[in-house]
């Protein structure tokens, strides 16, 4: 019984899954071709690896690790800031580039995609795997970086497939081979089985994925949620979850968090630091028409200790300056002088659509259609000027000075050689992707 | 101590108290009834959320005195489960137990000492008043709708009610609409009295002398605390802190037009219109020379007119309202004839019936296209 299939039929469906292989640090690399070969790492900005090189990985660094340890590790390794505008256009052309292939595309993140290419074979006039390849060697060669590419009857066995040989492998499960894949691979590292389920299916004896799809059907409906019954059944070589093709329009929150360094303790720094994320987190909602009913702030002290509150408001508002007026008495009770805080941060909740249909009797509608005018003119001056021309008082302190000082206070080096007017938005100097980052 | 009654009479008042027990406290005492037995036959039943609190009492057969919280939700669930005829409650502070005898059914309820329940505002000896209670409640009954629900402006979920010699005044809105009635109302008070009262305690009022058929309401306003007692029931109440709107700077002094139409006709016709006006759609009146025209549209579902003919003279008027809220406000009248008096699209109309002491002022909604 332990070698039969678990599925008899190859592919009733067909999705691949594509993850970019170190796709932060591939995308310096790329970018830079003196960095090509090096152990390359980003996040300098927060003093943590955020994404390295396969070279660096080699050499033992992992993410979210120190740079003072990763130092010591490699001392040769190349440390960069962060440059999120690159990564977020590199990651749309990465979509657009599957989108050929399939309409049926679901961005799970910025450096992976589902695509469902099922029944694509005619119009591509290729089979399924020579579809996955095509799709594999296109986006290695735009990118001057690799894709580790999987290829399945469903998204399960399709993230197990791409995760199988990193970095730039291809790996095709067909329905009726999942049970040689599964037989020595550990439960936890089926996607959506976390560190609890696997600590209670460890309780009946399960610990290698092919146990737990071996398991009988109705043993599993009884003893699961739906979520990990519909595991097991994609175990099985069923499709059950459906991609979500929508391409991200709407929020259903908004979060702007920032470090900062050196670490303070002046009030007035932080409250800075969190007007500052206010206005972030506020502009955003601006441009997707969306105002919040309740917002959370939240302040980090040096030793990782956070705190943080809610507030609701009165009615939806995407206006930096009432939110901070809610949140300033909330500051007030938070704020202790003799922490040394590290971040702050602040979450918009319940979004609503930020359209007024129905004036009220005492003028507030109207007042806040003039202030929609303001902001409209402080957003137009800050797409033309930049980001942090234009800003509220409150902010003052945070604005004056770059983020982080010292070392980790760098910036992108394009971000550094911006002509006059120019915004950091706009230029990423790789001359196949011109463009803005939305 | 021991009560018998009649299980109708006690499944009905227990259903009226249990209204105002608390549902969602942390408090376990709030979700109980506290009954007490009196001496002289009668019980009261007593219990609070501590916004709102009603204590009625009933008839009955007793022997001995004493009190104890039954869990409110519990007991009320029992009773209605015996079959009619009488009920025996046998209390026992000390165990603090309920035991529930009818025919050869039998009950035990744990419950809590009386002395837990919060202490419930007695009527002043001297500041207390009375009023009739037919204006008082065809008041509540017409204004209160117009009060808020969204809680995060507490003063506007409450009423604002002004009571004088011979006079009661009430204003309610949700900053939409604007609900104002001035009637006579002859009071036993010597000057005048101003109060913010939530819009759940008066509907609660309204509701109980409605039931009562109590002829008069005592009143007693204390510090943020309002008592009403009606027919041997007694209600108090949380009042509202702050400063309700200015709602006389909100009346235009003049209106551009004012047409008169028959209410039921109106009320017909818009009920019938409101249909095709979901997802927030407006209800569009269209005024032309002689007519009116009432139309709403929702895309993808359809849409829908009806024009009858109207005094109304002068260039074309078209202005929209949230179906809901115009007609609640026209519901509101109580005269034959309502009149919808309107300045331009964009400023507020009022609705007030012929001869009428009520005023619905109601925002338009913008309309497009």
């Amino acid at each position: 019984m332990g070698d039969n299939p678990l599925s008899i039929r190859s592919f009733p469906r067909a999705v691949i899954h594509i993850d970019a292989d170190a796709f932060f640090a591939s995308c310096e690399q790329s970018r830079n071709p003196k960095l090509q070969g090096l152990p390359v790492i980003t996040g300098k900005e927060r003093n943590i690896v955020a994404s390295m090189s396969y070279e660096a990985k080699a050499r033992g660094v992992v993410r979210a690790m120190r740079l003072s340890e990763v130092r010591k590790l490699c001392p040769d390794a190349v440390f960069l800031p962060s440059d999120y505008e690159t990564y977020s256009l590199l990651s749309k052309r990465f979509f657009s580039i599957v989108r050929r292939y399939t309409p049926d595309v679901e961005e799970y993140g910025i450096d992976e995609c589902f695509a469902d290419i099922t029944g694509m074979q005619r119009p591509l006039r290729m089979g399924y795997r020579a579809i996955a390849r095509t799709m594999k060697e296109e986006l290695d060669e735009a990118f001057g970086f690799t894709f580790s590419t999987g290829l399945a009857p469903n998204k399960t066995i399709a993230k197990i497939a791409s995760k199988w040989q990193k970095p730039s492998g291809l790996t095709v499960i067909p329905g009726r081979d999942i049970h040689e894949f599964l037989r020595g691979m550990p439960v936890e590292k089926v996607w959506g089985i976390g560190p609890q389920t696997t600590a209670y299916l460890a309780k009946f004896g399960i610990t290698k994925a092919l146990d737990f799809a071996r398991r009988d059907e109705d043993w599993v409906k009884a003893n699961f949620s739906k979520p990990f019954y519909e595991t097991w059944q994609e175990l099985n070589g069923r499709m059950v979850m459906g991609l979500d093709t929508e391409e991200k329009e709407s929020y259903y929150t908004i979060q702007k968090v920032k470090t900062f360094t050196p670490p303070s303790s002046d009030p007035e720094f932080v409250f800075a630091q969190l007007s500052k994320n206010v206005e972030n987190a506020t502009m955003k909602a601006r441009r997707y028409k969306l105002a919040a009913r309740e917002a959370v702030c939240f302040l980090k002290t040096q030793d990782f200790h956070g705190v943080g509150a809610k507030v609701k408001f009165s009615r939806p508002t995407a206006f930096p300056h009432e939110i901070m007026a809610a949140l300033e008495p909330v500051f007030q009770r938070l704020f202790k002088p003799t922490k040394q805080y590290r971040s702050t941060g602040v979450v918009l909740l319940k979004l609503t659509e930020d359209i007024i249909t129905q004036p009220d009797l005492f003028g507030v509608t109207a007042r806040i259609e003039r202030l929609a005018r303001v902001y409209e003119a402080v957003d137009g001056v800050r797409v033309k000027y930049g980001k942090h021309t234009l800003f509220l008082g409150s902010s003052f302190t945070a604005n004056k000075f770059a983020q982080h000082l010292g070392d980790r206070g760098d910036v992108p080096k394009r971000r550094e050689e911006l002509f006059k007017g120019e915004t950091e938005r706009q230029r990423i100097n790789i001359p196949m992707f011109m463009g803005e980052v939305k | 101590m021991r009560i018998t009654c009649s299980r109708d009479l006690l499944l009905e008042n227990l259903q009226s108290v249990l209204k105002t027990v608390s549902t969602k406290s942390t408090m376990p005492v709030l979700s109980g009834i506290r009954v007490e037995v009196k001496g002289d036959g009668k019980i009261e039943l007593a219990s609070t959320d501590m916004e709102l609190s009603l204590r009625l009492t009933i008839e009955a057969v007793t022997d001995g005195e004493g009190a104890l919280v039954v869990p409110g939700r519990l007991i009320t669930d029992v009773v209605r489960s015996l079959p009619a005829g009488d009920v025996s409650i046998e209390m026992d502070e000390k165990e603090q137990v309920a035991a529930i005898q009818c025919g050869t059914a039998s009950f035990r309820l744990n419950c809590l000492p009386a002395a837990d329940f919060p202490r419930l505002p007695v009527m002043p000896e001297d500041g207390s008043f009375e009023i009739n209670s037919e204006p008082l409640i065809s008041t509540i009954n017409t204004v209160a709708r117009a009060a808020s629900r969204d809680e995060t402006r507490p003063v506007l979920t409450g009423i604002l009610v002004k009571f004088s010699k011979d006079k009661l005044k009430m204003v309610a809105t949700d900053s939409y609409r604007l609900s104002v009635r001035e009637t006579a109302a002859e009071s036993s008070l010597k000057d005048k009295k101003e109060v913010i009262i939530p819009r759940a305690s008066l509907e609660e009022l309204a509701r109980i002398c409605t039931q009562s058929g109590a002829e008069k309401i005592s009143i007693g306003i204390m510090d943020g605390q309002a008592i009403f007692t009606a027919a041997g029931t007694i209600l108090t109440s949380r009042l509202i802190e702050g400063q309700f709107p200015n709602y006389q700077q909100l009346l235009p002094d003049e209106f551009k037009h004012e047409i008169n139409m028959d209410k039921e006709e109106l009320m017909e016709a818009v009920g019938r219109i409101s249909l095709m006006a979901q997802k927030n759609a407006p209800l569009r009146m269209k005024f032309a020379s002689g007519e009116l025209t009432i139309s709403a549209q929702t895309p993808q579902v359809g849409e829908a007119r009806e024009t009858m003919p109207v005094a109304f003279q002068g260039e074309e008027v078209e202005i929209g309202f949230n179906p809901e809220f115009l007609r609640e406000g026209i519901d509101s009248v109580a005269a034959k004839q309502v009149a919808l008096r309107i300045i331009s699209p964009l400023r507020p109309g009022l609705i007030k019936g012929e001869g009428d002491d009520f005023l619905y002022l109601i925002m338009p909604v913008r309309l497009t296209g």
